[in-house]
Parts: structure tokens; C-alpha cells; sequence
């Protein structure tokens, strides 16, 4: 669509043996934040990684990423690092490893500020005092000296944060940003980065498994699995109790409701594990751990249909739930 | 088999690592003539000539016959230190990291203490005390080895000496002798067996440079750094006593390199297996 | 930061007093004892026994030793029977040749070593990796005194560029001073080289797989920096540490070359000590060499807290 600020569209990630990514194809609004959500194995990482180039060597790519209709895999290498850090900036998991142990935080946020601003000098630090303090960091300036050692879990991430939306990027992809850390810190984190998104109209590709964080961040829901699109909705929708997929209600139930009764609410859980697919599927990925499977099921892989309107989905039991 | 778990480079090294002991094993055996057996009618003739593949030396020594019983004094020695020098610091290394405490620093600093000593000092220390040979020299390579040796298996030890079967036999009430000999020992072969494979080339050319400086065996041995360190006066006259001892140093030191390398990926725990 | 030196510097003067203590063992055990090695005397029993007493080495060992330290500890380091030099005034002579042969070779293997090994880093698997790596290892396995005698055969004796040994003081000559350390420097250098290029290409191969090296390409760095910033950055302290290891073989590195080059330096120095019974100048040597060694480990230590902030700082 266009004003889309990013689309992809069939973005398909091989390696040796295995499809991780099959024909994904999704886009982002201005101001919008799309959470991909999928068990671990579903391909969501690399799918973020994809967007930006950083797939691990070895993966097979194709597919088109636009950025406001540029394909950033057709671009030349230098313009896309001119794109990373600036226009499309990421936020990784593990934000103790995910840091240069050998230097300052200061320097490593700096690092990015003078690649794509230009900036040097007591205006770079400036600039960095100014984000930490943005990104919620007592007292900015003692941090600047810093080692990521030093630091809590919770204070790396909002480097991590910092360091993303430092040269005001477009689009911010964050890869389970909190899933390592406390939970109560889970929730400041959170508070984080919705205030970062009202603030600087950032639009955010929120890749996770935790579907409480997706109710409190995300407008959109992509669910991922095994490399597929299985559906796409609102948030409102999906947590509403109006997911179509079986897998989407699956992964719903699966959720323990806080302060519910033990007696009245059993966790159930979906047997069976995420399949690792070496061809396209002859049949739906999600055939053999679905309740609701049917003949018509193992004859192929369903197509996204729009189900309802802004409510895709990729399945042929899904209308009769 | 072999040739998948050392990978091709390292099943180079092993087959040359092989040949050269074997070499050395049976070399004399298959030697022309006596390695000491000095002729001045033929001194420092070319290779193929007269009946002597390689040539002779200034006494008319067949090099060819002293190239192959040098192979068993330079390879003996490289190998008896190696092996001595594994002796001494493993059980070094096992107490100091599974006792810790004061044991642990009194030893780590007798390992400070050797690390301020390499080999050559030994060596002349050792030549003073009681002159030149052969075993002050192994015992001079040994020794130097210890520090290096020690510390892999002080590390090693101190990473397995939490873990659960460690402790399940301190619980009951297992002696700490035996439990490093029954539990940590055979869980840190593999860093052990790496640094000592690695450690064989060194020792191989330290005993070379010892016999080269007149501090290991002692003439008329046949020893590939004394042929050497022998050549040296007699380079202008023939170039080929200086090169041939030198190639078969650099080949066996190559071969136990390769072999080491090979060991060393085969062995090591965060090879990933792609 | 600054404990974790004086930490370590403490520990380094006690290693260095148990290393006087090996040391006097030693002289303790020479044929004639310790009067042996202070005293130009080595021949007459009658002089021997009388300069023992003199020196009170016909008393309780600890005392022996104490006097024995002191009068190291004041530079009384005796007299070489050959030379009739004072052991101080030819250490020091000698001293600053050798230094400038173990700085120049560190240099040139450190200057060689670790940049092929980032560049092998950077491009596993091609040809340049294959090369470099090659090289290394032939490098690795070469016995340098044969390297050395190689080396002069081709570059003094064939083509004549460069002199096959001795020694020319800088204020004779900066140039003549080079020309003679180069071959000696490089011949000492490859092997540190070597071993320094294999162990940077491993640690440089290893840093670029860690997260840390995805977050700064995904900030748009170049690759350059990426590698030679961050990548080497974490990979010094294993760099540090293979120079630590390798100071061993340096002293049997001086000596050979200093012997097949003719430079007049402290191997040279040894050598000729070993063949003529010369226990003083040995003692000397032997007691310099030491005390060299544990600073050379000291400042190794000492750099590890200045390369990792994780040692110096404490988390906050």
C-alpha cells in the first residue's frame, strides 16, 4: 500500500536443508507498531533480520523489502549501511551480549551518532547525555563513561533503545526486547517504548513470543509459524477473543490468565512441536497439531484470505469456528 | 575414520608425525654405514656421489646414516620431555585447581617461579652443575613445559570440580586422592591430550636448538642440531650439510604441528558441528 | 585500578626473591659451591676454600644466602675469571644490544603477526586466508637458527645486501646499525609472527560471530571498522597473552641468533660462559635473565588491566 513506511512482500529465507521463512509478506504503516508473533523456530527473528540485511551467512534471501518503495535488497551495500542505524534501526535480545564489553556505552551510542550525524566532539556527548535522559537513565551523564558490565539488564536495554532511536530512524525493529529481562522491568521497558513511539512517531516491527506484551504495545498481530503467515488482525481482535486461526487460539489459550482460578482455567497447550521444513509444504503447516484438522487440510498449504475486513487468515476450517 | 575427525590437514600431520617415528624407530636399521665411522678420504663429498646418497660431512661421515640416527636422538628427546614435562605439571595442575585454598597459591607460584626459567636457562644451569648432556637437556625441555601444562589442567580442573558428579562423590565421602584420579582426571583429557600434542613440536625443536649450542647430546652423536650447528663452519664448502638436517627438523616439527592443529579441533568442545 | 597493579607488582617481587633463592640452589650446587661463583677464584682449592670462608659460605645456609643476596643486591656480582671483566660492567655493556635486538623482533612480529591475522580473519576460507595461514604455520615450524643460517646464505653470501653478523652501535651509524639487526630481528620475529597471526585469526573469527559485532553493522558501521574496532578490540587480551607465552622462547631465541649472527649481546655472552666454566658471568646472566622475565610477565599482567575494563572496574 502506499504510504506505507515498509513492506515486505514474499520474503522467503533458505539455508542448507531447511525453509525458514516461507513467502512472508507484511507492511507497516506510519506510526504503527506490528507485533510478528510465533513460538521459538517460526522464523520471526530472521525475519527482522532479513529486513535490515544482517540474515547469517549462508541464508539464501529473496524477496522485496521496501522502505517507502526503495527494495533494500537490491540496493548496493553502501546504501544500506546508510540506512542501518538511521532510518531502520533494530533492538536485539540479549543487550549484555548485544554490547561491546570493551567499551563505554557512551562511545558505543556516540559511535552511531557520528556515523550518520555527524556529529563529533562535546556535541556528540551532548547529544548522547540527551538520550539517555530520553530513554529514562538517572543521572545521563555519569553514564556516559560506563562499561556494559556495570550496568543492570534493564539499564543496557534502554542503552540498547537509546542507541536505536539515536539518528531518529523511521522504523524500529526490537527482537524480543524484554524477554530477558525481570518482569517488573518488562513493564518499564514497555512503558519505554510506547512513550518513545508517541513521542517520535516511530513505527515498530515487535517481534515476540509474549503475548502480554503484545497487548500492550501493538496495534496489529502477525502470527508467524513454521516460516508461514497464518493470520493477521487487529489487536483488539485477536486478544478479543475474535482469532480465526486454530494455532492463533491455541497460542491463546496456552497464555495463563493472571489471578484467574485455578480450578476454573487449565492451561492447555498445543502438542506436538513447530515443524523444520525442508521443502514447501504439500499440506497446512499447522495439519499436524491442529484440533480442527480435515481432509481438505492435507491436500495443500491454505492461501491468506480476508476473512473479515483487516483480518486475514490462512486456513479452511477457520470460518467455522 | 581418522581423516574425519582430524580433517585433512591433520591426517597429513599424522601420517607424517608417524613416518618420522617410524623413521626414527627403524631409520638405523636400514642406515649404509656407521653414523661415526669417519672417512678422510672422502670428506665432504656432494650428495649421490661415492656410493653416499646425501654426502659426507667433514669426517667423512655419511649424512645420510647420521640424518637417520639423528632422527631417534633429536625425535627421543622431543618426545621424553614432552612426556616429562605432562608428568610433572598434570598432577600439578589437578591439585592446585581441585584443592584451591593455599595449596592452590603456594603451587601457582612455584609455577610463577619456573615461568621465570625458561628451558635455556635450565639448560645452562644444568650444563654448569653437571656439564652437557642429553638428560639435563629432556630434563631442561620438561621442566620448561610445566608452567604451560600445569595451568591447562588447573583450569580444566577447576571447571569440573562443581559439577554434579564431583560433588556426589565428595558426599560420600570419597578421598580427594580418588576423586581426582577416578572423576576430575578423566574429564579433562581432552585440554590435557591438546596441550600436550601442541607442545610436541616445540619440545622437537628445543631440543634441536639445545644440541645446536652444545648443551644436549654431545659428539659424535648424530643429532640433527648438532650436524647443524657442525655445518655452520663448513657452509662454503658444502652448502647441503647446513640444509638437509634443517629440512628433516622442519618436517617433523610440521608434521606434529599439523597434527596437533588436527587434535586440537577434533577435541576442543566448542567446535561447532556444521 | 591501581590495587590491581600494586597487586600484582607485589607478587611479582616475591617471585622474583623465590627465583633468587632457585638461583642460589644452583650456585650452591655447582662443582666448588657457591665461592665459585663469586669470587674469581675456580682452580686453586687452597684460594677457593680461602675466599669461602671470606664470604662465610662455611656457615648456615640461610645466612650463606642472606650474604649471597646482599651482595648481589649491591651489584657485587664478582669478577669472570676469563675476562677479568667485573660481571656488572659486562652485562651492562652488553645489555642494550640485546635489547635491541628483543624490541626489534617483538616489534616487527607484532607489527606482521596480528594485522595477517585480522586480514586472515576477515576473509576465511579464500585466498589470502590459505596464504597467510600457510605461511604462518611454515613459519611456526621452522627452526630459526636454520632460518637464520638459510637467511645468511641467501642475503650475505649469494647476494651480498646484507652483512652476515656483527654488530655496528648507533653512534657509528644508524643505518649500519639496521642493516645488521634486520636479518637477526626478522629471524627472530617470524616465529612470534606466526604464532601471533594463528591466534589473532582465531580470536578475530571468534569475535565477529558474537552479538555484539551484529549490533554495530546493524548501526550501519563500515566493515572496517567493525573488524579493526570491534571485532580486535576483544580479541587483544588472547594476543597479550600469546606474547606473555611466547617471552619463554625468546631467550633461546636471543641466544641462538646472537650465536649464528655473531652479535656480541647477553646470549653471546651466555654461550661463551657455558664453555668456559665462567660461573660468575653465568650467575649473572642467569640472575639478569630471571629477574628480566618476571618483569616482562609483570607488565604482560599490567596490560591485561589496562585491555579489560572488566578486571580494573569494578561493576557499580
Amino acid at each position: 500500500m502506499t504510504g506505507d513506511v515498509l513492506e515486505v512482500r514474499d520474503l522467503r529465507v533458505e539455508f542448507p536443508g531447511l525453509i525458514a521463512v516461507n513467502g512472508l509478506s507484511f507492511s507497516l504503516a506510519a506510526d504503527e507498531v506490528l507485533a510478528i508473533v510465533g513460538e521459538s523456530g517460526c522464523g520471526k527473528t530472521l525475519t527482522g533480520l532479513s529486513v535490515l540485511g544482517l540474515e547469517p551467512s549462508g541464508a539464501r534471501v529473496t524477496g522485496q523489502v521496501l522502505l517507502r518503495g526503495e527494495d533494500l535488497r537490491r540496493t548496493d551495500a553502501k546504501r544500506l549501511r546508510d540506512v542501518r542505524g538511521a532510518e531502520i534501526a533494530m533492538v536485539f535480545q540479549e543487550p549484555m551480549t548485544s554490547l561491546n564489553p570493551s567499551f563505554t556505552v557512551g562511545y558505543q551510542v556516540a559511535e552511531v551518532l557520528r556515523r550518520h550525524s555527524g556529529l563529533r566532539g562535546a556535541a556528540c556527548r551532548a547529544r548522547v547525555e540527551e538520550l539517555f535522559a530520553l530513554v529514562g537513565m538517572p543521572t545521563p551523564a555519569r553514564f556516559l563513561r560506563a562499561y556494559p558490565h556495570q550496568l543492570s539488564g534493564g539499564m543496557r536495554q534502554r542503552v540498547m533503545i537509546a542507541m536505536a532511536v539515536a539518528c531518529d530512524p523511521a522504523v524500529l525493529i526490537a527482537d524480543e526486547p524484554t524477554t530477558a529481562l525481570d518482569p517488573t522491568i518488562q513493564a518499564q521497558i514497555l512503558d519505554l517504548l510506547r512513550g518513545l513511539r508517541e513521542r517520535l512517531g516511530l513505527s515498530v516491527v515487535l517481534i515476540t513470543h509474549n503475548l502480554g506484551v503484545v497487548s500492550d504495545l501493538a496495534d496489529r498481530v502477525l502470527v508467524m509459524y513454521a516460516g508461514h503467515r497464518l493470520e493477521e488482525a487487529p489487536v483488539s481482535a485477536v486478544l478479543g477473543g475474535a482469532a480465526l486461526h486454530p494455532y492463533t487460539r491455541g497460542l491463546l489459550d496456552a497464555v495463563p490468565a493472571a489471578g484467574a482460578s485455578r480450578r476454573t482455567h487449565r492451561l492447555t497447550s498445543i502438542g506436538g512441536q513447530v515443524p523444520l521444513l525442508d521443502a514447501d509444504p504439500v499440506t497446512c503447516v499447522f495439519s499436524s497439531r491442529c484440533p480442527l484438522v480435515a481432509d481438505a487440510c492435507l491436500a495443500a498449504q491454505p492461501g491468506l484470505r480476508e476473512a473479515l475486513p483487516g483480518h486475514l487468515v490462512a486456513c479452511v476450517r477457520a470460518a467455522a469456528s | 575414520m581418522l581423516r574425519k575427525r582430524l580433517g585433512p590437514l591433520g591426517t597429513a600431520g599424522a601420517i607424517g608425525a608417524t613416518v618420522v617415528v617410524l623413521v626414527a624407530v627403524f631409520g638405523p636399521l636400514a642406515a649404509p654405514y656407521d653414523p661415526t665411522a669417519v672417512d678422510f678420504n672422502h670428506v665432504l663429498s656432494r650428495p649421490f656421489t661415492a656410493g653416499h646418497l646425501l654426502g659426507t660431512d667433514q669426517l667423512g661421515r655419511d649424512v645420510l646414516a647420521r640424518l637417520l640416527f639423528g632422527a631417534r636422538t633429536t625425535l627421543a628427546a622431543g618426545l621424553a620431555s614432552t612426556l616429562l614435562g605432562t608428568l610433572l605439571g598434570l598432577p600439578l595442575g589437578v591439585v592446585s585447581g581441585y584443592l584451591r585454598g593455599p595449596v592452590d597459591v603456594v603451587i601457582m607460584r612455584i609455577v610463577d617461579v619456573m615461568l621465570a626459567f625458561p628451558f635455556l636457562l635450565l639448560a645452562v644451569g644444568l650444563a654448569a652443575i653437571s656439564g652437557p648432556s642429553l638428560p639435563n637437556a629432556i630434563v631442561a625441555l620438561g621442566v620448561g613445559q610445566v608452567p604451560a601444562i600445569a595451568r591447562v589442567a588447573r583450569g580444566a580442573t577447576l571447571s569440573v570440580r562443581d559439577l554434579e558428579y564431583v560433588q556426589a562423590a565428595r558426599v560420600n565421602g570419597e578421598r580427594g586422592a580418588v576423586i581426582m584420579r577416578r572423576q576430575v582426571l578423566p574429564n579433562i583429557l581432552s585440554p590435557v591430550i591438546v596441550q600436550t600434542t601442541v607442545a610436541i613440536p616445540g619440545n622437537i625443536v628445543g631440543a634441536a636448538i639445545l644440541s645446536f649450542l652444545g648443551l644436549g647430546v654431545q659428539p659424535p652423536t648424530a643429532d640433527w642440531g648438532a650436524m647443524l650447528a657442525q655445518a655452520e663452519d663448513y657452509l662454503n664448502q658444502s652448502v647441503w650439510l647446513g640444509v638437509f638436517p634443517g629440512i628433516c627438523i622442519f618436517v617433523a616439527a610440521l608434521s606434529f604441528n599439523l597434527l596437533g592443529d588436527g587434535v586440537r579441533d577434533a577435541l576442543d568442545p566448542r567446535r561447532v558441528l556444521l | 585500578m591501581l590495587w590491581a597493579i600494586l597487586r600484582r607488582a607485589v607478587i611479582a617481587v616475591v617471585t622474583l626473591l623465590l627465583a633468587t633463592i632457585v638461583v642460589f640452589a644452583a650456585v650452591h650446587a655447582l662443582p666448588g659451591g657457591p665461592a665459585v661463583a663469586l669470587s674469581a677464584e675456580t682452580v686453586n682449592p687452597v684460594a677457593i676454600a680461602a675466599s669461602a670462608h671470606r664470604y662465610g659460605f662455611d656457615q648456615p645456609l640461610v645466612v650463606q644466602y642472606i650474604k649471597w643476596f646482599s651482595a648481589v643486591l649491591h651489584g657485587q656480582l664478582g669478577t669472570s675469571p676469563i675476562t677479568s671483566l667485573s660481571v656488572t660492567e659486562q652485562l651492562s655493556q652488553r645489555i642494550p644490544i640485546t635489547l635491541e635486538l628483543a624490541i626489534g623482533s617483538l616489534l616487527l612480529g607484532i607489527v606482521v603477526g596480528v594485522p595477517a591475522g585480522v586480514i586472515a580473519a576477515a576473509n576465511p576460507g579464500k585466498a589470502v586466508d590459505w596464504i597467510a595461514s600457510g605461511l604462518a604455520l611454515g613459519g611456526l615450524s621452522i627452526p630459526h637458527f636454520w632460518f637464520g643460517i638459510i637467511m645468511i646464505l641467501i642475503f650475505a653470501v649469494h647476494l651480498h645486501v646484507l652483512p652476515s653478523g656483527g654488530f655496528v652501535p648507533i653512534p657509528q651509524g644508524l643505518g649500519s646499525n639496521l642493516s645488521h639487526m634486520l636479518l637477526p630481528a626478522i629471524v627472530l620475529g617470524t616465529g612470534l609472527a606466526a604464532v601471533l597471526m594463528r591466534q589473532t585469526r582465531a580470536s578475530v573469527i571468534e569475535a565477529l560471530g558474537a552479538d555484539y559485532v551484529r549490533t554495530a553493522r546493524a548501526k550501519g558501521l563500515p566493515e572496517w571498522q567493525v573488524i579493526w574496532v570491534h571485532a580486535l578490540r576483544n580479541s587483544l587480551i588472547t594476543v597479550v597473552t600469546v606474547i606473555g607465552l611466547q617471552l619463554g622462547g625468546l631467550i633461546a631465541g636471543i641466544v641462538t641468533v646472537e650465536e649464528v649472527f655473531t652479535i656480541p649481546g647477553i646470549g653471546q655472552l651466555t654461550l661463551n660462559a657455558v664453555y668456559q666454566r665462567d660461573y660468575p658471568t653465568l650467575q649473572g646472566v642467569v640472575l639478569l635473565t630471571a629477574a628480566g622475565y618476571i618483569v616482562a610477565n609483570l607488565l604482560v599482567d599490567v596490560s591485561y588491566t589496562l585491555i579489560n575494563p572488566r578486571i580494573s572496574r569494578r561493576p557499580g
